[in-house]
């Protein structure tokens, strides 16, 4: 054999052993340029060369000793990283489940949903430059770990414990109220799980097959190397890390709920005859419990419009992910983190989150011209009990308790609470003492209740002069003036037999409105319907003999008040 | 000597080697040992390109392609900051424990 094809012979028994292409690549033209300098000089000498292989040793172990210059990974390092990866990934997959960001029903949105699902595709691009982010690290120190180990990394091999990695995650969002999963776009649960399972494993390989691609075929980066072994050294779990975040995940977790074990609790003692109601109802309240703890981060995001089912992952993720900071951090400060490993995540970062945060964020400005009462707030007081100011503080005005819509009959008004499946029967005369009478099941009121209530009765209700009708839908309550959707028509003042209900100063619609009346009791219910129907207010009206907006001033409204009841409507309707 | 001390000189060695040199390629380097003569540091030479690779992985050396006054494209290495420094500390602690085993055979010959 001559020199020559013994020294391809031994660059291919390297090669076999190094799994990195571009360790292999590097370290093989290095070992040919040696192997020529040094066959000239032993030349010129009037030498012969010696074989490569007692030249440059054996070549397992010259390949072991390069596999093993790349950096060395512990295992709870790509464990966090996945389910990091898992929970960023579930919270987006989630969004798009929801149907949070379904653009595909434009004919229903309102100019409020309009300008949410802006919010939420800007949301959506910050969780992409994170879960690029780290799903590009995880794939770039796996592929490292495994060349490091000499061992062939295959995309089966990451997909499975990758995958497995990720079920917390999936138990998360799996454990969500059915109806946050199922009832906008009405996906089936086999098929939401489905698709829940193909976008967490199938994106998982992504990031993965992009990073080994750019590390075998992309242009070459000299500090790669480096970075990673600095990353894979940072990353190690510490004492202060892993206590910070252990503290505040326990504290999310436990606090939370401890919190709605304790209320439900109150509950059951508060209402003997439905315990099960209470309990069941605990996931709600925890969830408001949660947004206590969160603080002044649950604050921000409710004011950025994030929907509050949404708060957990984020906090879990953004929690979680202080393993990841103060490493990147001072990568980036060193300007080290040159190319593939954070470039694409911080683009979609540097774009998104800006807008993100000082995006205003335009909502209705209605002033009410009648007395009007926030039944949805007295449900929420009574049902979350003193935590409920704290509550509300950080979520603004909104109650977030529930959606709510209502129907009437001649006797009273149904009002359905629909987060948490509950519902409220209201006849008229309690209603105007806002007392609460009775609580029971969705799934049984629909054979016992719902009969004999009519959804949206709106006669007499005028927008700008223009008769607001009910619409035909296949899946809620439109109203529409002139056979236009009401949503894309702003709104400036609403009145009902020719009396003022409401001013609103934005530019934008009242959305989907919907309102109940009942005619005998002179009760309106009003919420703005589908997209934002979280806040439900009772209009007291005066009788059809009442005078006039137009010619009331305001201190004259207060003053008009509705007819004394003094009969005690029938029984409803069962 | 024992496989750790052995390393430890061997990296040290190479560094300071790297140092001496300004900058070099993977062969310049293995000449410039063995001109330097460093009886205890034996190795293969094609162990010195992954001992490099450590190195650099550990920052202390950094590496880059250019075209050699030849005409070649040869990967040069040289010395950072922190390879400065960390060599700086290996040969104190060289030759502290030089000056420690010395002087301890010496009381031990003495001994003796």
């Amino acid at each position: 054999m001559s020199h020559r094809n013994a020294l391809e012979a031994y660059l291919h028994d390297i090669r076999k052993n190094i799994p990195n292409k571009r360790l292999a690549d590097r370290l093989e033209k290095e070992l040919k340029d040696h192997w020529e300098d040094e066959t000239y000089e032993t030349t010129l000498q009037g030498d012969l060369p010696i074989e490569p292989r007692n030249r440059f040793g054996d070549p397992t172990l010259v390949s072991m000793l390069a596999n093993l210059s790349l950096a060395y990974v512990p295992f709870p390092i790509l464990l966090t990283l996945a389910i990091l990866f898992g929970m960023t990934g579930g919270l987006l997959t989630l969004m798009f489940v929801t149907g949070a960001v379904s653009m595909t029903d434009l004919d229903a949105l309102g100019l409020t949903k309009m300008t949410r699902i802006l919010e939420m595709l800007l949301l959506i691009g910050f969780l992409v430059g994170l879960w690029t982010y780290i799903g590009t690290i995880l794939s770039t120190l796996w592929l490292h770990d495994m060349d490091g180990r000499g061992r062939r990394a295959t995309f089966l091999g990451f997909l499975v414990p990758m995958g497995l990695a990720c079920l917390p995650s999936i138990l998360v969002f799996t454990s969500f109220p059915t109806h946050v999963l199922s009832e906008p776009v009405g996906i089936d649960a086999g098929t939401r799980l489905i698709i829940f399972f193909i976008s967490v494993l199938g994106t998982v390989g992504v990031p993965l097959l992009l990073t080994r691609v750019w590390t075998v075929y992309g242009p070459l980066v000299e500090r790669e190397t480096v970075d990673i072994a600095f990353l894979a050294k940072r990353l190690r779990p510490n004492f202060l890390q892993t206590a910070t975040t252990t503290v505040i995940l326990l504290a999310f977790g436990a606090g939370t709920w401890v919190a709605g074990a304790i209320k439900s609790g109150a509950l059951a003692i508060s209402d003997p005859n439905h315990p099960f109601l209470a309990l069941s109802q605990s996931w709600q309240f925890a969830r408001f419990v949660f947004l206590f703890l969160s603080g002044l981060v649950a604050r921000l995001l409710a004011i950025l419009g994030i929907p509050g089912p949404l708060v957990f992952p984020i906090l879990f993720i953004a929690a979680a992910s202080m393993f990841l900071v103060f490493p990147t951090v001072r990568l980036m400060r060193q300007r080290r983190l040159s190319t593939n490993l954070v470039l694409l995540p911080i683009f979609f970062l540097s774009v998104s989150l800006p807008i993100l945060l000082f995006l205003p964020s335009p909502s209705l400005k209605i002033d009410w011209r009648i007395p009007v009462f926030p039944l949805s707030e007295r449900l929420e007081r009574k049902q979350v009990g003193p935590l409920y100011s704290s509550v509300k503080y950080f979520q603004e005005d909104e109650g977030w308790y529930g959606e709510y819509d209502a129907s009437a009959n001649a006797n009273g008004f149904l009002v359905r609470q629909n987060l948490g499946g509950f519902y409220q029967i209201v006849p008229a005369e309690d209603l105007s003492k806002t007392g609460i009478m009775f609580q029971g099941n969705a799934e049984k009121s629909n054979e016992r209740f719902f009969d004999g209530f009519l959804s949206g009765l709106t006669d007499g209700v005028q927008c700008d002069g223009k008769t607001v009708l009910r619409v035909p839908h296949p899946d809620q309550v439109i109203y529409a003036m002139d056979g236009e959707s009401f949503a894309y028509l702003p709104c400036r003042e609403l009145t009902w037999n020719g009396r003022l209900l409401a001013i609103n100063d934005s530019n934008l619609g009242f959305g989907g409105l919907l309102l109940s009346q009942n005619r005998e009791h002179g009760i309106i219910l009003f919420n703005r319907g589908p997209y934002d129907p979280h806040e439900l207010f009772l209009i007291r009206m005066p009788q059809e003999n009442a005078v006039h907006t137009e010619n009331l001033r305001k201190k004259e409204i207060n003053i008009a008040l509705p007819p004394k009841i003094s009969t005690r409507p029938e029984p409803l309707n069962r | 000597m024992s496989n750790d001390i052995t390393k430890g000189a061997i990296e040290a060695v190479l560094l300071q080697t790297l140092h001496n040199l300004g900058e070099g390629y993977g062969y310049q380097i293995l000449r410039a040992l063995r001109e330097e003569d460093h009886e205890i540091l034996t190795f293969r030479e094609g162990t010195l390109y992954p001992l490099l690779y450590r190195l650099e992985a550990r920052g202390f050396v950094t590496s880059k392609e250019r075209e050699a006054p030849s005409g070649k494209t040869r990967r040069y290495y040289h010395l950072t900051k922190k390879g400065t420094s960390y060599l700086e500390k290996r040969r104190s602690q060289f030759a502290k424990l030089s000056k420690e085993l010395h002087s301890a055979l010496r009381l031990s010959r003495v001994s003796l």
